[in-house]
């Protein structure tokens, strides 16, 4: 209540009663303690944040309320009723709604009928004779998807399953929205257009609680947020208090670029380490790139590309050359063709024109696993690991077909991986579906160097990760260069990847517009025009990229 | 919609055209439709009584095929025990025939809600159990039915039963049944997958835990789903029956009818309500045509299969109507200069063919 009063007036009414309460909340997956004691209340009207970094528990504690998964001790309240002995579907009528960090369309069924399905279920709350598809449309209106409604939802584009995920959510005509990531994945503009849609979605009076990453959504929409780690609640207050608060800024790391040392949230043998390459980066990045930069004959040689998808274009008569050791960042907003050249360069998607050379060698009709012979590795966008199999499984799996003349023993690659992130020696018995994100993400590298590759791709290497995480797996990038493998960043912090990469390459619409060092890149607006469309500056705290970055993180935004 | 290089005053009729065809294409789907109901509801004035088996035979796959797709196209329950409703219609007709004295069509209908409570029952056991699972285990309890069957003194085990003389039914009797029991599944289950209770299984088919947020228990679809898949298929094994006239648990509770299903709906387009039709007319065609070498039959069903799932992994049916709708919209764009009546009426019917019967 304090919280609310210190920031003033907002646009909507806040209620006394709560109508939502957790107390003593426990949930356990096996040994592992997801959730650990969580209480809290949300206000009837309220817009909570909940913050957090990857494995907190935030996914878990939105699954908890929305029934899709038991409580193991204490309970959850919903407007005085009981929730956590409920099946889902009688939490869900009873006003609840759930939009998922990955968007879970009906993918064969179309955009109205996806709708269509919430409305069913609350029928019985209108009392007018309306017709529910009346109702279904005014909502798809509301959240901007009307004119795609007889699309297969399957075919919506990220930022529409995202609209359809709330649409979803909000024809159950709930009381009270759980959002979960839902600006995840999403850049510049797009985010503006969410943050917008959920302000007026609470607007109208509806309770949601926010689990978000992108901090600027949090700030922009919250005025009280909970701090989750590791399955604890360890802060509650105003953004601004959660800002200063010392346990969230231990949490988060305090870094914009990744090169403050660690704190002791990790074990021993990983805070050592981490803490030594974390230091050791602006040195060691040096010399890689001074000792082989002048090279002349580049590793990979991409000349003239082009790549259709159908009758799309995706990538048009593009350039693109990486010098052995080098680190080239390539950046651009979605859709841009990114992912396109990694898997054009990795034989995942047919070459319409052009060539693609590696080593000397045209590649350019070589099948994917030849290529990965040849020293190609590509960390896909979501990992893709085997989930199923533990972690030291899924690496030996990587090492299945090394490079042909790999120097290192399959001993050696293990072990370089493990130091290289310790926390998988740790875990190496488990299933790697059961990791968290960033560590599964840690996974996915190391299977990539098991193979002892030439060149390394990285399709968004931080994408929904925590900073704390992606500042480690930041500090890796030098030490995977010191092993004389070159890299190709794809990276949504784009001033991160412009802090470490030796040469960028700005993508707009599968065409280079722009290639350079990172301070001729941050001084051409090409930059800002690929992701903001106009160099223009958007409304709120986030008016320049740099802000942008700095409104990643909680403590910096003070 | 493609703007074609003409003038504006041009270029509006054939919009405006094409657009009031969309409003006429479900109609003449249904009219298509309603003549060959008539056609087939005349058969007998025709047809030889060696074509009203035949035809016989094809109606009953045609509803076998269309229940299996309710459960497993529509609701994604790929079933492996639908076998089991067969044999316990073909069974409880027959022992309610020989048994009891009700009226036969009585029987049939009781033969329909026996597999349809045993679907219930199969159900509580099953519906816990997802994608493989869930098919190995309705496999697994069509096998131990089967056994059951096979040691069952009073259904006459291995030898199975004879039913009476009395029993015994015309041609265009049987005819008329199974064009009955056809017209009314693919009615039910056309008009089920259009209500809210079929958006709510292709949900569950699609995303149980996210239709479980959205307010769907997914748990009474399935179980009614079940029922009804099932129900009709006794009632195709109770008319099966009463055209054999002598059943024996090998051959009623055969893995052969399920694969048969299963063929035909992938053939036709499974999760379409036409595609089902279609894949009967097409298997039981190839059948009967090489029915003189069996072996070859099955390798060309096979062979047929496997460049369906390739080429046109959703079947014949949205296929047809892939190439109809482009055929009518290049037919459109062509003519629409010259607006000759004819070509515009040849254009309609291939559009027409667009959506009839579940657009799905």
């Amino acid at each position: 209540m304090q919280a609310a009063s210190t920031v003033g007036g907002g646009p909507q009414q806040t209620d006394e009663a709560p109508l939502l309460v957790l107390r003593h909340v426990t949930r356990r997956f096996g040994g592992v303690t997801a959730l650990n004691d969580i209480s809290f209340e949300v206000r009837s009207g309220e817009l909570l944040g909940v913050i957090g970094p990857n494995g907190a528990g935030k996914s878990t504690l939105l699954s908890l309320i929305s029934g899709a998964q038991r409580v193991s001790e204490g309970e959850i309240l919903f407007a005085g009723q009981r929730l956590d002995r409920l099946p889902a579907h009688a939490i869900a009528r009873l006003g609840i709604g759930r939009a998922h960090q990955i968007p879970r369309p009906f993918g064969r069924m179309t955009v109205l009928q996806n709708v269509l399905i919430p409305v069913h279920a609350r029928r019985n709350e209108t009392p007018g004779r309306r017709s529910l598809s009346d109702d279904a449309e005014e909502i798809l209106r509301l959240c901007g998807l009307l004119d795609r409604k007889d699309r297969q939802a399957g075919s919506l584009t990220l930022l529409d399953l995202k609209r359809l995920e709330l649409a979803r959510a909000l024809a159950l005509k709930p009381r009270l929205l759980l959002l979960d990531e839902v600006a995840a994945g999403l850049v510049g503009q797009e985010i503006e257009e969410i943050t917008s849609l959920i302000a007026s979605i609470h607007a109208r009076g509806v309770t949601i609680l926010l689990v978000e990453h992108v901090q600027a959504v949090v700030r922009s929409l919250a005025r009280r947020v909970i701090v989750l780690d590791w399955g604890r609640k360890i802060a509650e207050g105003t953004p601004d208090e959660i800002a200063r608060h010392p346990e969230v800024i231990a949490v988060y790391l305090g870094s914009e670029q990744g090169e403050q040392p660690s704190t002791p949230a990790a074990t021993g043998a990983e805070r050592g380490d981490s803490t030594r390459s974390r230091h050791s980066l602006p040195s060691a990045r040096a010399t890689s790139t001074a000792a082989v930069r002048p090279s002349p004959p580049p590793l990979l040689d991409v000349q003239n590309l082009s790549v259709d998808y159908g009758k799309l274009r995706a990538l048009r008569s593009l350039d693109f050359s990486v010098g052995e050791g080098e680190i080239v960042a390539v950046v651009g907003a979605n859709g841009a063709g990114k992912t396109t050249l990694t898997q054009a360069i990795s034989g995942l998607v047919p070459v319409s024109e052009g060539h693609v050379l590696f080593a000397g060698q045209e590649i350019t009709r070589l099948p994917a696993h030849q290529r990965a012979r040849l020293g190609i590795a590509l960390c896909h966008e979501g990992r893709r690991l085997f989930r199923e199999q533990t972690v030291r499984e899924n690496l030996e799996l990587g090492a299945v077909y090394a490079t042909r003349g790999a120097t290192t023993t399959f001993a050696q690659r293990l072990e370089r991986v493990y130091n290289l992130f310790p926390v998988l020696r740790e875990r190496a018995g488990s299933r790697a579906g059961r990791l968290s994100g960033g560590q599964q993400q840690m996974v996915a590298i190391g299977r990539a160097l098991m193979a002892e590759p030439r060149l390394l791709l990285l399709d968004e290497l931080s994408l929904g990760l925590a900073p704390a995480v992606v500042d480690q797996l930041f500090a890796a990038l030098p030490r995977i260069l010191a092993w004389g493998i070159s890299v190709v960043l794809i990276e949504q912090h784009v001033q991160r990847s412009l802090a470490v990469a030796d040469r960028v390459y700005v993508l707009e619409r599968g065409r280079v517009v722009f290639c350079g060092t990172p301070d001729q890149v941050r001084a051409h607006p090409a930059l800002q025009q690929a992701y903001l469309g106009v160099a223009a500056a958007p409304a709120g705290p986030a008016s320049s990229p740099a802000a942008s970055e700095q409104e990643q993180y909680p403590v910096s935004g003070t | 919609m493609k703007t074609h290089p003409a003038s504006s005053d041009q270029l509006a009729p054939p919009v405006t055209r094409r657009q009031s065809l969309r409003h006429l294409a479900p109609w003449l789907g249904w009219g298509v439709l309603g003549l060959l109901v008539l056609l087939a509801a005349l058969g007998p004035l025709y047809l030889s009584a060696f074509d009203l088996v035949l035809a016989f035979t094809l109606f009953n796959y045609m509803t076998m095929a269309q229940s299996w797709n309710l459960l497993g196209g529509y609701g994604g329950q790929f079933s492996l025990g639908h076998s089991l409703f067969v044999g316990a219609g073909s069974y409880t007709i027959a022992v309610l025939l020989l048994h009891s004295g009700l009226p036969l069509l009585l029987d049939l209908l009781l033969s329909g809600l026996l597999a349809a409570a045993l679907a219930t029952l199969a159900a509580l056991l099953l519906m816990r159990l997802r994608e493989a699972y869930f098919s190995i285990g309705s496999l697994g309890l069509a096998m131990a039915a089967l056994t059951w069957m096979l040691n069952w003194s009073f259904t006459g085990a291995t030898s199975g039963l004879n039913l009476p003389p009395a029993a015994t039914l015309d041609y265009s009797t049987l005819y008329y049944l199974a064009l009955g029991l056809l017209v009314v599944t693919t009615l039910t289950i056309v008009l089920l997958v259009r209500s809210p209770f079929g958006l709510r299984l292709m949900a569950i088919r699609d995303d149980q835990e996210a239709a479980a947020e959205l307010g769907v228990n997914s748990f009474p679809v399935k179980l009614v789903t079940f029922a009804i898949s099932a129900f009709f298929v006794g009632l195709a094994g109770g008319l099966i029956a009463l055209n054999k006239l002598e059943i024996e648990p090998d051959s009623a509770f055969s893995m052969n009818w399920v694969i048969t299903m299963i063929i035909i709906t992938i053939i036709g387009g499974i999760a379409t309500s036409t595609g089902p039709l279609l894949g009967a007319v097409v298997f039981f065609t190839l059948q009967q045509v090489l029915q003189n070498s069996q072996a070859l039959s099955s390798l060309l069903t096979g062979l047929l299969l496997i460049l369906i799932i390739r080429l046109a992994p959703e079947g014949l049916w949205p296929l047809a109507l892939k190439l109809g709708r482009r055929l009518g919209e290049g037919l459109l764009s062509r003519f629409a200069h010259s607006k000759q009546a004819e070509t515009v009426l040849s254009a309609q019917e291939a559009v027409g063919g667009r959506s009839r019967l579940g657009e799905r």
